[in-house]
């Protein structure tokens, strides 16, 4: 089964959800995201840091580092509070959009 | 917000280490995972590096959330652009040199209007400070000036100053006559006006003095123990107390240099300033005036004048100031100067502009490589702008560098006579505002139309159509146009000064000498003595060789001026006519003297001791075509009627005159006129050693009247001096511009040429071919351009001697031929070239 284009736009949202649950760092992140729409949505890395630090330019995520699980230096990616109202505002508007867009597909 | 956090990121982190230490972890981690999903490290690494594709690339796109990519973009376009300015170093210096010369005169004329006309007087907040002008008249006399002060009816500060107060100055044995303004006591309190050392003149000082700071350089020779020295002026010891700044600015404006600030004594007629308090509006504070001076009325009346009356009150910073019917004339001239220049501008970015087409056509492989590559329209317009904004804001440096050194030219000027006057202009931050606007406005002019074309998606197609019509002759039309009309105004104003000083003023100033004699006022002290001088001067001055006349007047003719307004009344009808007229004092035989013609009548003579003169102007505004002899003019007889001539300007025309007769001279300031029946020159030094020998401690003045018409001069010579530079600057821009575009279109077509050549055309069909273009450029513009002149010079009349007319037809005739002769020689060039093609090559070229 091949992997679904991932919708514009929602890769921030993805990371902000993930990022809900503590800080992790980058490869934690793609790794979260992928376990948990079970395999079937994988983030490239070469999306993943861009936008990673697109987010940290906005200020919804603060980056420090720390060390990983195996003991190696890592950049551990925490939501700020900035973030976590982006967040709650993104998942929204995509709750509505989703709704809206089945209520298309279910009625048209 | 987010630059900032930019800014602070950049500042705390070394971003491409940590960068690339995180890509390094990412790995590992995924290295990891694959060699527990039975993969073998070698395996393993060799597909985690797959996946992450190309390090570079990733780390470049992390970066650009980071930087500021304009502004990498703009340090590449600046460095691109000074690589293909400093490589194409003719383009660079002329259109450099255009741009210098546009600017730099720009904002020379706007730092001289702003310093002459705008410069603010150094008080505190001078917004708040007026000068009134009771019952119209500029100064009030000290008894009333008092009565105001003295019962304090203008209670928010009331200042006195007397702007042009001449005294002797006693020094190293010699008098000099020098300038000075008289202030009252309360002047420096009220105003505020800020000292560079010492201090101010104090309330009840009498003999104290305080310096300009140009006084103290130049005369004293900057003496740095000048405090508390002692200058002789008019025979009594004066204390100086106080320096002021280099750039101290009068209350009086326009330059006014005095030497030095002194107490105002009990007879100083005194011009009036008063503060308006915070808060109070323009209406509320002229009727606190006028009630003062309706009591200065009832108190001190003055028969049928009420000081009350035709009351004006002026700001003394700002435009409003300029508001008045003297200075309104002054301001338009300045308006017109910016104007020109402004049109100069024009043409200088319309050769660049110009330049920058030519070069952008020449570019355009450049161009379609890049385009090519993958530069969008927008980059490469962006780089183009760059180009322009960065010759722009070079010709602004450069243009910054010519206004410094024009105006420290400028400031060495000095105008002493009749009132000193100075320039003291500084660089400020509005002169940088204008410039920095005037580079951003060439940098628009110049680079958006080349621009805009050179990027145009399809330059070949555009380039491969010859039209008669295309954008760089209409450029080259409309600078010879907007040349034209600069020339034109520049020609009227040469015209304006050769007829000034061809000019007829109305009286002789070949054979006549003008002596200012200023005694020392203690050697003389009652009016008694200073009668007896007078005499002693003219009867000493008639017995000299040489000398057919002597007279006296109060007011050198084209040196002062004075004008009175009070009602005329005749003994014709009973109702007074109201009319500003020049009124002065003369002594007998002055007409006589200065070769004016008495038309009826006679001129006074010694005996009389009242009757008045009038010129023909007011003669006949009083009389029509009756005679006025024998009539009365303000219970006066009417002696005499006189041949109108110059009072105080070159440019005032009929205008009115009465004079009365110089019954005794009981002051300071003799002004003897003499007529020489030797050349002039010859009688100088005897009138001054027959003057000296009756008193030597007077300052004296001698000079031939020709040599005495400085300030009347000083409008055309101005004028034309600016104007005609302007003029030439234009037209050789202009022509610049012509040679340039017709260069350009033979090097466009010398195949062209050598194709015609080749199939046997006459050189005389390539001149033909290569001057008709320049010719009919040259026709176009000059049609438009006579055209638009006769339209646009025509308010340019009021700065002209009467008589000379803006449509004057020899200027534009001249205008013409000039530059008929300089669109032959620009066409001369090019032809040539034209000429020597070979066509053997011009055919084998690609």
């Amino acid at each position: 089964m091949s992997q679904p284009d991932l919708l514009p736009g929602t890769l921030f949202l993805l990371i902000l959800r993930v990022l809900d649950g503590g800080p992790l760092h980058g490869y934690a992140i793609a790794k979260r995201i992928k376990e948990c729409s079970a395999e079937l949505l994988s983030v490239e890395e070469g999306s993943l840091y861009p936008a990673l630090n697109r987010m940290l330019v906005k200020g919804w995520v603060t980056a420090t580092w720390g060390l990983s699980e195996t003991n190696r230096k890592a950049r551990f990616y925490e939501l700020t509070a900035e973030g976590r109202k982006q967040l709650e505002a993104e998942s929204e508007g995509f709750d509505r959009m989703v709704a809206a867009i089945q209520l298309v597909l279910k009625t048209a | 917000m987010s630059i900032f956090r930019k800014l602070a990121f950049w500042r705390q982190t070394d971003f491409e280490a940590g960068l690339s230490e995180e890509m390094r972890f990412h790995q590992e981690c995924r290295i990891d995972e694959l060699v527990a999903n039975g993969l073998s490290p070698a395996e393993a690494a060799d597909q985690a590096r797959r996946e992450l594709g190309s390090p570079l690339r990733l780390a470049e796109r992390s970066r650009d959330e980071w930087t500021f990519r304009w502004l990498e973009d703009l340090l590449t376009d600046l460095r691109y652009a000074v690589r293909a300015l400093a490589r194409d170093r003719a383009f660079t210096v002329t259109a450099l040199a255009s741009l210098a010369l546009g600017i730099g005169c720009n904002t020379t004329i706007f730092s001289v209007t702003k310093e002459l006309l705008l410069s603010r007087p150094s008080v505190n907040s001078p917004e708040t400070l007026v000068r009134v002008l009771p019952g119209g008249n500029s100064h009030l006399e000290a008894p009333n000036f008092r009565f105001l002060a003295e019962n304090n009816l203008l209670p928010h500060g009331l200042v006195g100053t007397r702007e042009d107060s001449e005294v002797n100055w006693r020094h190293d044995g010699e008098s000099s006559r020098v300038m000075s303004t008289r202030v009252t006591g309360n002047f420096f309190s009220v105003t505020g006006v800020p000292l560079a050392a010492g201090r101010g003149i104090a309330p009840g000082e009498t003999h104290t003095a305080v310096l300009m700071h140009h006084f103290w350089q130049t005369r004293l020779a900057g003496d740095p123990h000048v405090l508390g020295r002692t200058l002789i002026l008019d025979g009594r010891p004066h204390t100086v107390v106080g320096i002021l700044p280099a750039d101290h600015h009068t209350l009086f404006g326009f330059g006014l240099a005095p030497a030095f600030y002194l107490p105002a004594d009990a007879g100083t007629r005194l011009a009036l300033y008063t503060r308006i308090p915070a808060g109070e509006a323009m209406p509320a504070t002229r009727e606190r005036v006028q009630s003062a001076l309706t009591r200065l009325d009832q108190a001190l009346p003055l028969g049928q004048f009420k000081f009350s009356e035709n009351v004006r009150i002026w700001p003394i910073v700002g435009w409003a100031s300029l508001n008045q019917n003297k200075l309104r004339t002054i301001g338009l001239f300045f308006l017109m100067l910016l104007t020109v220049v402004g049109l100069l501008l024009l043409i200088a970015c319309t050769n660049v502009a110009n330049l920058l087409l030519a070069r952008a056509s020449v570019r355009r492989q450049e161009f379609a490589i890049r385009a090519s590559l993958g530069a969008s329209r927008g980059r490469l317009l962006r780089q183009l702008l760059t180009e322009s904004l960065l010759l722009a804001a070079l010709g602004a440096g450069c243009g910054l560098a010519l206004n410094l050194g024009l105006t420290s030219l400028l400031n060495r000027f000095e105008l002493n006579e009749p009132v000193p006057l100075r320039l003291n202009i500084q660089p400020d931050w509005q002169l940088l505002a204008y410039t920095i606007l005037l580079a951003v406005a060439s940098a628009g002019m110049i680079g958006l139309l080349p621009a805009w074309r050179a990027t145009r998606p399809s330059v070949n197609e555009d380039l491969k159509r010859h039209t008669p019509f295309n954008l760089r002759n209409a450029l080259v039309v409309g600078q010879l146009t907007v040349s034209i009309i600069v020339l034109a105004a520049a020609f009227l104003f040469g015209r304006n000064l050769v007829e000034s000083l061809a000019m007829n003023p109305g009286f002789d100033t070949e054979q006549t000498v003008w002596a200012n004699l200023r005694l020392v006022p203690e050697n003389y002290g009652s009016p008694e003595k200073y009668a007896a001088v007078t005499q002693a001067a003219l009867d000493r001055l008639r017995a000299l060789p040489g000398v057919a006349a002597v007279s006296l007047t109060d007011t050198p003719f084209l040196n002062d001026d004075t004008t009175h307004g009070g009602p005329l009344r005749t003994d014709l009808s009973p109702d007074a006519v109201v009319l500003q007229r020049y009124w002065t004092h003369v002594g007998p035989g002055y007409f006589a003297t200065m070769g004016i013609p008495v038309l009826a009548g006679r001129e006074f003579r010694e005996t009389d001791q009242n009757g008045v003169i009038l010129n023909e102007a007011l003669a006949r505004r009083l009389f029509g075509m009756a005679s006025p002899i024998g009539h009365t003019l303000n219970n006066q007889p009417i002696l005499g009627v006189v041949r109108n001539s110059k009072y105080f300007s070159l440019a005032e025309d009929q205008r009115f005159a009465a004079f009365e007769p110089h019954r005794r001279n009981t002051g300071p300031v003799l002004h003897l006129m003499i007529r020489a029946a030797a050349p002039p020159d010859m009688l100088l030094r005897p009138i001054q050693h027959a003057l000296l020998d009756l008193d030597g401690s007077a300052a004296l003045d001698v000079r031939p009247m020709s040599r005495a018409m400085t300030l009347a001069l000083l409008p055309s010579r101005a004028g034309a001096a600016v104007l005609g530079s302007m003029g030439l600057l234009g037209l050789m821009l202009a022509s610049i511009g012509l040679y340039g575009v017709l260069t350009y279109s033979v090097a466009r077509r010398l195949r062209e040429i050598g194709v015609r050549i080749a199939l046997g055309a006459s050189p005389r069909q390539i001149v033909r071919l290569v001057a008709a273009d320049g010719f009919r450029l040259v026709g176009t513009g000059l049609a438009l351009g006579l055209l638009a002149a006769f339209f646009v010079t025509k308010p340019l009349a009021m700065f002209l001697v009467p008589g000379l007319h803006p449509s004057d037809p020899l200027s534009f005739l001249a205008v013409t031929g000039v530059l008929g002769v300089v669109g032959l020689l620009a066409c001369f060039g090019p032809t040539r070239r034209a000429l020597r093609v070979d066509p053997m090559q011009a055919l084998r070229q690609d």
